[in-house]
């Protein structure tokens, strides 16, 4: 029954296949899989495959490549099948992990403390001193949990003969953990009753673990900071939005319920870290770390990095701060050590290493390089340490030339390099164009510290195939897709997520006043990218309609003025009939930054905004851009809570809209003579202000009426004076630390500029000068001089709420020359 | 001999700055050729924070941070140094270059540990294969260590063209061969990664050197500056000190500050800074002989 699903699917020879035995039977972890209704034919799996794409572009799961242009927010590849594993297989992987993680820990302790594995000779001192990942400046820091390992995660790969090997250790900061519960939402969800079928073990105790773990930390370097009892503050420390794997580190951020922060965000005053809030400094006891450990302080680390936090090392020294893992942890993450690890396993622990691993060897050994010609054969070069600019390399895909290069870089510094046998992975069954097909299967694996000094490891992980048969590497970088792993056994594994239980008691919270001022400030401009967005697009609707030669239109003459409106935004609409395809091509760059600008702040988006906006680049029609703008505002003001964010998204937004307004109104209320019912109609039109004044005066257009409409109406959403009210009150909410109860700057400056335009005679502004082409002057002058008040306003608020500069490394003075 | 020795760094800055940290390791070193008999720090403005301890490798290193707006940073460190001569045991350094480096590649007792750390790369004396064919020639089998780190200094010394505007702090060792000109800290680092390129250990000494006013003339105020030099293991614990700027063995005019596998372990200043803009930085060292 399940032939036709399977038709064709051939195992190459030699090849041990994760699905079917030697005989072509299929394995029995896979029968109830198999049997499932979602298996019954090639014509279910396409389907609920495409139910597994859609979500996973609806739900916006992406991962960044580097140095492709394009390569931001790439959609997550997730194949729809899952790899299947025994239970039982499964729990010797298990125990060896666990100890694999114990072996670890006690080694960075080691190897940050007395060093006695490099003094009884266990390990080559150079394995150490060699290393980049190990961090001097961390040399002695004792975490205030006791723990130097809380996370790690290590790639399995299956032997032909069935058993399970380690061919590598992550131990810095172990990305995918957020991928692999995103890849079992999604495939739980389209493949249900093969789900359901089956006791597959679920993943989110491991992610309970790893909070309980985290907090314990945090829980005791708050005791040390601020006395025992403070309720600990936990944040995700991520690179920003352009790192590979921004999409997990807010996801997780969100699901374990952390803050999701930039270096930026952070400050260290007195051994202490902070986070930068609107409503002040508040205090940080635990930092989940995704930004690379040398990356971490500028001042004791990578000293050019701007990505990190000054003084961050001083605070961890101190115990102030539970960092997750230990900066520092990368020095145990390299292939060189394997082979040393079963000689560390029985001096520091006193076992015998249970998981085996593939044969490796450190080329820093003395005599390594003396077959290193003949020993390329059938091996893979692997950077030795962690950290290093390289990924592995195989030799027998490089030509004569890159071989020999190959050779020269290894020779030059051997103690960089490792060789490890190159093993044949076994197959498992991907979706590739409608059909099955034997693919190379990498698994990741993971482990958290756990309680009382235990582990605990994830019952599945994250699988990963190679993009091509035959291929061996496997990388997302490079284009691999990933897989589900489920572990079944023949017993239901207890259900918790954390989405919805959270096990502490929690204290409720109306009012955030802890918004990071870099996310006030990115929100912010997406308001303003939202609304230049729409403007953009209205104005080149407007002229579009217009300039098509084939109508006799009386909006001719607001071509020209439309135009110069657009050039004032960057927009260059090209002269003759209109090109759909330029004009799509125009906006590709408002809507880029909009789009940017929401990236930045992904994690404060509800999950049907961010699908909104993230729908925009696709989009090729003027009118379902605006529909999908309004969209974007709808839920703005019906789903956003009303917080500090959605008042900074709302501030910018207005601030724009005050903005473009006067500044189309400036060019469009010139008109005085025949051209003038052509652009007040074209300004009224921009202003989506067309209706209110037909249904208020049954008339002509009348310049003072229009330009009253557009710019003092404080009824009208559309005018400049309802931005400036609105801006008034969304100030008059904001913290204000610095001022006490006396008015701010920018509320006082946005109150001068509502009164200025209050004091305005409409009838006299829409006067026209001496002569026809004067145009009218004493608009212009307002729209100037209100414009520069806008500015102001502008700035005072970055002044009083986003400065927040990264912080830079000075360069040190060279020493001079002393010749005696 | 005494050395009294006045360091003075200024930063001026474009814009304010809100926050800095610093690190500055600027206290003489203790050790059995000299003696810190004094040491004071003068920072100017006020730290808000400030703490003295100790690197991962023993130097003392002053941290602070300045929280408040700043547009200068005046950091003046006083220190009085008293400094032994050293009389070298001819047997020191007479073992072939290839035993230290057996020694350093599997250290059997603590001496040897330590000296394995400087055996290898490391991020500003990076050791390419380049740089060993240049170092090539200074380690012919079985010479005395001794005899080929001296002739590395002396080839340095002769190939080498002093030049202050050549390369900056940050300048690649690779390029400063290239280029064949630099300053001391080039001078320094090459021979480092000349030594380590043969499994020799090799660190990086920042201090002082008291330097002789220009003949007749009388000695200007600041004319000094700091300087780097190289110790090189000779086995046993022993680290022989030789400065390739000036072709010589360290000796009592050379006031040793801190030591590390290169500058970037050692800058005599380093910060990190939030707001401020483009900004200036000078530097003024006196070494003067105290009459005792």
């Amino acid at each position: 029954m399940s032939q036709s699903f399977l038709a064709g699917y051939q195992v190459p020879a030699g090849t041990y296949d994760e699905m079917c035995g030697p005989d072509g039977a299929v394995r029995p972890a896979w029968a109830a899989l198999l049997k499932a209704p979602d298996f019954a034919s090639a014509a279910t799996v396409e389907s609920r495959w495409q139910l597994a794409e859609r979500m996973i572009r609806e739900n916006g799961v992406t991962y960044n490549v580097y140095g492709d242009p394009k390569g931001l927010a790439r959609p997550w590849p997730l194949d729809p099948l899952p790899a299947i594993v025994p239970a039982s297989e499964w729990r010797q992987i298990e125990t060896g992990l666990a100890q694999r993680t114990r072996l670890l820990d006690r080694l960075l302790a080691d190897l940050y403390g007395p060093q006695t594995v490099l003094k009884d000779g266990t390990l080559p001192p150079a394995l150490l001193f060699a290393n980049p990942g190990f961090l001097r400046p961390c040399h002695g820091i004792q975490p205030p949990d006791g723990v130097q390992l809380h996370l790690a995660a290590f790639d399995l790969g299956r032997m032909p003969d069935g058993g399970w090997v380690v061919l590598d250790d992550r131990t810095q900061a172990p990305s995918g953990a957020g991928y692999a519960l995103e890849n079992r939402m999604v495939l739980s969800r389209s493949l249900p009753d093969a789900f359901r079928a089956q006791p597959v073990e679920r993943v989110s105790g491991f992610f309970r673990a790893l909070r309980e773990t985290l907090s314990r930390a945090a829980s005791a370097a708050a005791a040390r900071s601020r006395g025992s009892g403070a309720e600990p503050r936990i944040v995700l420390l991520t690179p920003g939005p352009y790192n590979e794997t921004y999409f997990e580190h807010a996801y997780l951020a969100r699901y374990l319920g952390y803050q999701l922060v930039a270096g930026e965000d952070l400050t260290v005053r007195y051994d202490r870290v902070y986070l930068k809030t609107l409503g002040g400094l508040q205090p940080v006891d635990g930092i989940l770390r995704r930004l690379d450990e040398d990356f971490c302080d500028p001042l004791w680390l990578k000293s050019n990095s701007s990505l990190g936090v000054a003084g961050l090392v001083a605070a961890a020294r101190r115990g102030h701060v539970a960092i997750l893992n230990p900066l520092g942890s990368g020095a145990v993450e390299g292939a060189g050590l394997i082979p040393y690890l079963p000689a560390l396993a029985r001096k520091l622990l006193g076992e015998t290493l249970l998981l085996p691993q593939a044969e490796t060897r450190w080329l820093g050994t003395p005599g390594a390089l003396d077959t290193l010609d003949a020993d390329l054969a059938d091996r893979v070069v692997k950077p030795a340490f962690s950290g290093m600019d390289a990924s592995p390399v195989y030799p027998e895909h490089l030509d004569v030339g890159r071989r020999a290069e190959l050779i020269a870089r290894i020779k030059a510094a051997p103690q960089r390099w490792a060789l490890q046998d190159h093993l044949p992975l076994s197959s498992v069954p991907a979706w590739v164009d409608g059909r099955a097909v034997p693919r190379g299967l990498l698994l990741r694996a993971y482990v958290t510290a756990d309680q009382d000094g235990g582990h605990k490891v994830m019952p599945g992980g994250l699988a990963r195939v190679a993009p091509e048969v035959g291929r061996l590497m496997v990388s997302l970088q490079s284009g691999g897709g990933s897989k589900d792993v489920w572990i079944v056994g023949d017993r239901p594994s207890e259900h918790v997520s954390l989405w919805q239980s959270q096990p502490d008691a929690v204290e409720l919270k109306r009012h955030a006043a802890d918004l990071p001022s870099r996310v006030a400030d990115n929100l912010f401009w997406l308001g303003r990218y939202a609304e230049r967005t729409e403007i953009t697009i209205r104005l080149v609707r407007a002229a579009r309609q217009r300039g098509l030669p084939d109508l006799n239109n009386p909006g001719g003459p607001a071509v020209a003025p439309l135009r110069e409106c657009l050039a004032g935004l960057g927009f260059v609409l090209a002269e003759g009939p209109p090109q759909p395809a330029a004009i799509m091509a125009g906006l590709s760059q408002p809507i880029e930054a909009l789009h940017r600008a929401a990236t930045t702040v992904r994690d404060r988006l509800s999950m049907d905004t961010w699908r909104v906006l993230n729908a925009l680049p696709a989009l090729a029609d003027l009118d379902q851009l605006l529909q999908r703008l309004a969209a974007f505002n709808g839920l703005v003001m019906e789903n956003m809570t009303r917080g500090l964010g959605w008042r900074f998204l709302e501030i910018g937004r207005r601030l724009e809209r005050a903005y473009q307004t006067l500044a189309f109104a400036r060019v469009l209320g010139q008109a005085v003579g025949p051209t003038e019912p052509a652009l007040l109609d074209a300004l009224l039109e921009v202003a989506d202000s067309s209706m209110t004044y037909r249904a208020r005066y049954f008339m002509g257009l009348k310049p003072a009426a229009v330009l009253d409409l557009v710019l003092a109406d404080e009824a009208n959403p559309r005018a400049v004076a309802f931005q400036l009210l609105a801006i008034g009150q969304h100030l008059a909410a904001l913290p204000r630390e610095r001022h006490g109860t006396s008015t701010t700057p920018e509320a006082q400056a946005t109150a001068a500029v509502m009164a200025a335009l209050r004091r305005a005679d409409m009838v006299k502004i829409a006067r026209g000068g001496p002569e026809e082409k004067d145009g009218r002057p004493k608009l212009d002058r307002l729209c100037i001089a209100l414009t520069s008040d806008l500015a102001e306003i502008s700035d005072l608020l970055s002044e009083a709420y986003f400065k927040h500069a990264a912080a830079e490394p000075l360069a040190t003075a060279a020493s001079h020359p002393a010749r005696a | 001999m005494l050395y009294s020795v006045r360091h003075r760094t200024t930063y001026r800055y474009d814009e304010p700055v809100s926050l800095s940290h610093h690190a500055a390791h600027l206290r003489p070193l203790d050790r059995h050729q000299q003696s810190c008999r004094s040491h004071q720090l003068v920072i100017e403005p006020l730290p808000t924070s400030i703490e003295q301890t100790t690197d991962y490798f023993g130097n003392g290193v002053m941290v602070f941070t300045i929280a408040g707006l700043h547009q200068s940073l005046i950091v003046i460190s006083t220190s009085e140094v008293e400094m032994r001569p050293m009389t070298l045991d001819p047997s020191v350094g007479q073992a072939p270059w290839e035993r230290i480096a057996a020694v350093a590649a599997t250290p059997r007792d603590p001496a040897d540990l330590v000296a394995a750390e400087f055996a290898v790369a490391s991020p500003a004396a990076d050791v390419t294969p380049v740089i060993q064919r240049y170092a090539a020639p200074s380690f012919p089998a079985g010479r005395p260590l001794i005899e080929a780190a001296l002739d590395l200094a002396h080839r340095i010394h002769g190939e080498f063209k002093f030049d202050p505007t050549a390369t900056t702090i940050s300048t690649p060792t690779e390029e400063v061969l290239r280029l064949k000109r630099g300053v001391c800290q080039d001078f320094a680092h090459l021979m480092i990664a000349g030594c380590r390129a043969h499994g020799v250990p090799a660190r990086y000494v920042s201090g002082y050197l008291e330097t002789d006013p220009p003949a007749g003339g009388k000695r200007l105020v600041g004319a000094d500056a700091s300087h780097a030099w190289v110790a090189v293991y000779a086995g046993d614990g022993i680290w022989l000190e030789i400065d390739p700027t000036n072709d010589r063995l360290a000796g009592t005019s050379h006031v040793a500050v801190a030591q590390g596998r290169d500058y970037g372990d050692v800058s005599p200043l380093r910060g990190v800074i939030l707001g401020g803009g483009d900004h200036v930085v000078e530097v003024a060292v006196d070494v003067e002989r105290m009459l005792i």
